[in-house]
């Protein structure tokens, strides 16, 4: 949860920074001068009331000189909160921080709230120190209020109570309604023409489809709305809700819209899990109706999530549920020729492509792969290409012959990355391997195409590998680099010349007395350093990762996964989905 | 052949003495006798006590300055075509310039001036000094091959040279301005930190004998080159020891010398005080205070032999430390053997480097190598 200040913040933040020494109260610790003496103790009121009525302890610490700020987060929950359950704000001079203790504080303060609702609010009050740091302590307050009086089934089933759903809407087996539109988005006959839809979808698979619009998440992320929303409100083809109307696992998805920050959430659940793979959602789902929905096209935007929710299920149901490697061709052992994590490609391009790479493959006994990733491990394109070739198990065994092959790796990010193995390595080397990666790199900058710089990585590859074989893998010598050197050294020559000149001449003026000092005689009688003065200047760090490792469910070393990501909603259902914003 | 331009004659049979540097002894070419130069002055003042009855010891009154009737056996003459000046007795009229080989006519008398303190006796002759050119010739690699057959030794003297002898107490104070840098770094921001400070320093040091060549027709290169002399064999002046040799007396006076000596130790000390300003970044001398207590200078003769090298109508000029051998003096270069030498260094480097380059290559050196 540690987050830049921009520098716009810090400008607006706290302004009179002279003090060294620290104002505090039971819960406030703040450098001297920011609050008067009046302001510190209200707002300490302030938090102390909010201890009485909640048993939780907000903390607000603004130190600008702390250096470590997690270090000394995890040290202050430690050694100076007293209550059972806590929240703290740390700010230091580039970061800020929040840390919460307690089961109570945990559920109440999750990450969306704490960034989202308590750093928003603190954030945008700007020109008064007091208003400000009070404002942190209401929302705190605030929040606590909400949970404790409006709990998460009661949250959702009452905004979904508020909102009446229209008699024409189609509802679903287990009699929920297939849209909810409590946005408003659509008019009364795209509604009634698409809520149809959905159920004849959901009934013809046996798998709930549904659409929710609301106009705001609450303190909520869009991911726990829509799996919460799913689950309290009974969600689920065949399933059996308990006695509060909660259903667990029943199969399904849902896309949820909120329109205030534009978030949208998809949630599957049960056998949707298993049908709408995270690929399968990435390009059947939002790379479909994600542009309609940038254009404010909702009726267009939900028929493209219906037809895409259809020909995922009709997949799956007819065996094997659309993922990333069921479009690629395999290797000779059995290896995605085209591992698309990113979903950089088109599904056509997908299969055209691979039967190509694979041809080569065949061909020349070297499998010719492309890996597409949207985190970037390293800063290294070729070091991704080799954690990709080692993890996703790559290479062409012809019995005892290492064959290898060639991966080129391509991130979301824009990276690129080559690795070679085995009689590849061969083909691809030295300068033939820049040459290589030149003429694919100026494919890509013609007209920034992808398919243009994997047109050229298909031919240029067979043309170095059909070299290779016939015994001349291209490898041009640069001349440039050789002539240097041979220049270089003639200039060396000219060492051992001098050298010898310097032999015939032996006269020289004596500027030193080194060998008149009498031994011994040297004395210092003074020998004092004195500091004059300190200046300290800081320059912004380049960060050397692009992207932090290990994130998310797809497992941080072992190859690819394709399926589906999993996670666990407020009611204890597992849920896939994916999130963002449109 | 050298004029011996000062002479003690034979106690024996009244011929000319010179010193022979190998047995330290003032020795007759004639009957083979051989005298220390002590019992030599002794005798000689013996003689000089019979003849007046008057007089005593010639230094007694003022140990740096020629006596009166003293003086009037000596001369400095100046050479007329190149300013070079002789010493000699008066009764010489005339003799050959011991550096443009010019005959010298002896006129002026001289009176007043520094007497030398001390003498370091020649210990090395004139054999030691032909092959020690003919050693120096030896693997010269880019030496005209013909220099070494066509090159004729022109002349070779044994001479003494006018040397001050400078000993100091210095005591300096030095103001440097240094720098101290520092960096670490947080997870958004490198820092770094520079510390100013001025460094004060003060110290002292005693310089004994530092000499400073006191003759302008030597090149003062060529006399710096000679050293080091142990002046520590170095003995009180006698006019015993210049038999045979050549002498020259300073042109150039003890005060003109001054600031070379102060220079040489000036910078010594300096280095010696920069060596306790470690552990900084950047050091800068600001300032440097030099004064100096106990001041000494001695006029000293230092024995040297001259060679006149002349070759392809261009004089070289060599010269040997008398104490010491040690050989200096620049030597021509063949232009065209320093091409051929290039030539074949260059191009073995070349080969060499080139070469390597092209194994890399196919040596194969990934994907981001050339």
């Amino acid at each position: 949860m540690k987050r830049l200040l921009s520098i716009l913040l810090i400008a607006l933040l706290l302004l009179p920074l002279a003090a060294a020494q620290a104002d505090q109260t039971a819960h406030i610790y703040i450098d001297e001068g920011l609050l008067t003496e009046e302001e510190l103790q209200a707002i300490e009121a302030r938090a102390q009331q909010i201890a009485d009525t909640h048993q939780v302890g907000v903390y607000f610490v603004y130190v600008m000189s702390i250096e470590q700020i997690t270090d000394y987060a995890d040290q202050f929950m430690v050694e100076t909160v007293t209550e059972e359950n806590a929240v703290a704000l740390f700010v230091n001079e580039a970061y800020y921080h929040f840390a919460h203790k307690g089961p109570l504080a945990e559920a109440v303060f999750t990450d969306s709230v704490c960034d989202g609702v308590l750093w928003e609010t603190f954030r945008s009050v700007k020109d008064d120190n007091y208003r400000k740091v009070l404002s942190y302590f209401d929302a705190a307050d605030g929040q606590l209020l909400a949970y404790q009086t409006n709990p998460d089934a009661q949250a959702t089933a009452a905004e979904t109570a508020a909102f009446t759903v229209p008699d024409y809407i189609a509802r679903t087996k287990g009699g929920k309604p297939t849209l909810c539109d409590s946005a408003q988005l659509l008019s009364a006959a795209e509604a009634e023409a698409l809520s149809k839809r959905l159920l004849a979808i959901g009934d013809a698979y046996r798998c709930d489809v549904v659409i929710a619009t609301v106009s705001s998440l609450g303190y909520k992320s869009a991911e726990a709305y829509a799996d919460d929303f799913f689950d309290y409100n009974g969600y689920g083809y065949d399933a059996t809700p308990d006695e509060t109307g909660t259903t667990r696992d029943g199969d399904g998805v849902l896309l949820l819209l909120s329109m205030e920050d534009r978030d949208f959430a998809i949630s599957t659940s049960g056998y949707g899990i298993t049908a709408f793979t995270d690929y399968g959602i990435q390009i059947y789902l939002e790379n479909a109706f994600l542009p309609y929905l940038k254009q404010n096209d909702y009726a267009n935007g939900f028929n493209i999530f219906a037809d895409g929710c259809e020909y995922l299920l009709k997949e799956a149901r007819s065996g094997t549920p659309f993922d990333v490697f069921t479009v690629s061709e395999q290797t000779a052992n059995g290896k995605p020729v085209i591992a698309d994590m990113a979903a950089m490609l088109t599904v056509e391009q997908v299969r055209d492509l691979s039967k190509q790479l694979k041809a080569l493959g065949d061909k020349y006994r070297c499998d010719v792969v492309l890996v597409t990733d949207t985190e970037q491990w390293y800063d290294d394109g070729d070091k991704n290409a080799k954690r990709a070739y080692e993890s996703g198990g790559y290479g062409y065994r012809d019995g005892n012959e290492d064959r290898g092959g060639i991966l080129m790796f391509l991130s979301s990010g824009g990276q690129m990355g080559f690795y070679t193995d085995g009689f590849a390595s061969k083909a691809f080397q030295g300068r033939g391997m820049y040459k290589f990666r030149q003429s694919i790199l100026s494919a890509l900058y013609e007209r920034d195409e992808i398919r243009d710089a994997l047109k050229a990585y298909t031919a240029k590859a067979d043309e170095y590998l059909q070299a290779a074989s016939d015994g001349h893998a291209i490898n041009p010598i640069n001349w440039i680099p050789v002539a240097i050197a041979a220049g270089i050294g003639v200039l060396l020559g000219r060492i051992p010349v001098s050298s010898m000149k310097r032999k015939l001449t032996d006269v020289y003026s004596k500027t030193e007395a080194d060998s008149y000092l009498v031994p011994q005689s040297f004395r210092l009688t003074q020998n004092s350093d004195v500091l004059l003065n300190t200046r300290v200047s800081r320059t912004v760090r380049v960060t050397e990762t692009t992207s932090s490792g290990g994130g998310g469910g797809r497992s941080g070393g072992g190859g690819f996964h394709g399926g589906s990501t999993t996670h666990t909603s407020s009611s204890g259902g597992t849920h896939g989905g994916h999130s963002g914003k449109f | 052949m050298p004029q011996q331009l000062l002479e003690y004659r034979c106690p024996a049979c009244g011929a000319s003495l010179h010193f022979d540097s190998a047995s330290q002894q003032v020795v007759c070419p004639y009957c083979d006798s051989s005298f220390s130069p002590q019992s030599l002055i002794d005798y000689d003042s013996f003689l000089k006590e019979d003849a007046k009855n008057t007089q005593s010891d010639p230094w007694a009154n003022d140990p740096t300055r020629w006596e009166k009737d003293e003086v009037t056996g000596l001369n400095v003459y100046t050479c007329a075509a190149c300013g070079g000046e002789v010493l000699g007795d008066d009764t010489l009229a005339s003799s050959r310039c011991p550096f443009c080989d010019n005959t010298v006519i002896m006129k002026r008398q001289f009176t007043g001036d520094w007497k030398p303190d001390l003498v370091l006796p020649f210990k090395v002759d004139k054999q030691a000094a032909q092959s020690a050119f003919r050693k120096h010739l030896h693997g010269k690699k880019l030496l005209p091959k013909a220099f070494r057959s066509e090159s004729c030794i022109e002349e070779i003297k044994g001479m003494y040279v006018p040397f001050w002898l400078f000993s100091s107490d210095v005591s300096a104070s030095m103001k440097y301005g240094a720098s101290k840098t520092r960096s670490w770094s947080d997870s958004q921001y490198i820092y770094h930190e520079t510390s100013s400070y001025a460094l004060l320093r003060a110290g002292e040091a005693t310089f004994s004998q530092i000499p400073v060549d006191g003759s302008k027709k030597m090149s003062d290169a060529l006399m710096d080159s000679l050293e080091p002399f142990d002046l520590s064999e170095a003995v009180p002046f006698q006019t015993a020891y210049l038999s045979g040799y050549f002498s020259d007396r300073y042109d150039v006076s003890a005060d003109d010398s001054v600031p070379r000596a102060q220079k040489r130790f000036q910078d010594t000390f300096g280095r010696m005080m920069s060596q306790t300003t470690g552990g900084f970044s950047s050091v800068s001398l600001d300032s440097a205070n030099y004064a100096e207590r106990n001041n000494k200078r001695e006029y000293a003769l230092l024995p040297v032999w001259l060679l006149h090298v002349r070759w392809r109508g261009k004089l070289y000029t060599f010269a040997m430390n008398g104490q010491t051998g040690k050989f200096v003096g620049n030597l021509p270069v063949d232009n065209g053997r320093a091409r051929l030498y290039w030539l074949l260094f260059g191009g073995l480097f070349a080969v060499l480097l080139g070469g390597s380059v092209l194994l890399a290559h196919f040596l194969g050196c990934g994907g981001g190598c050339i």
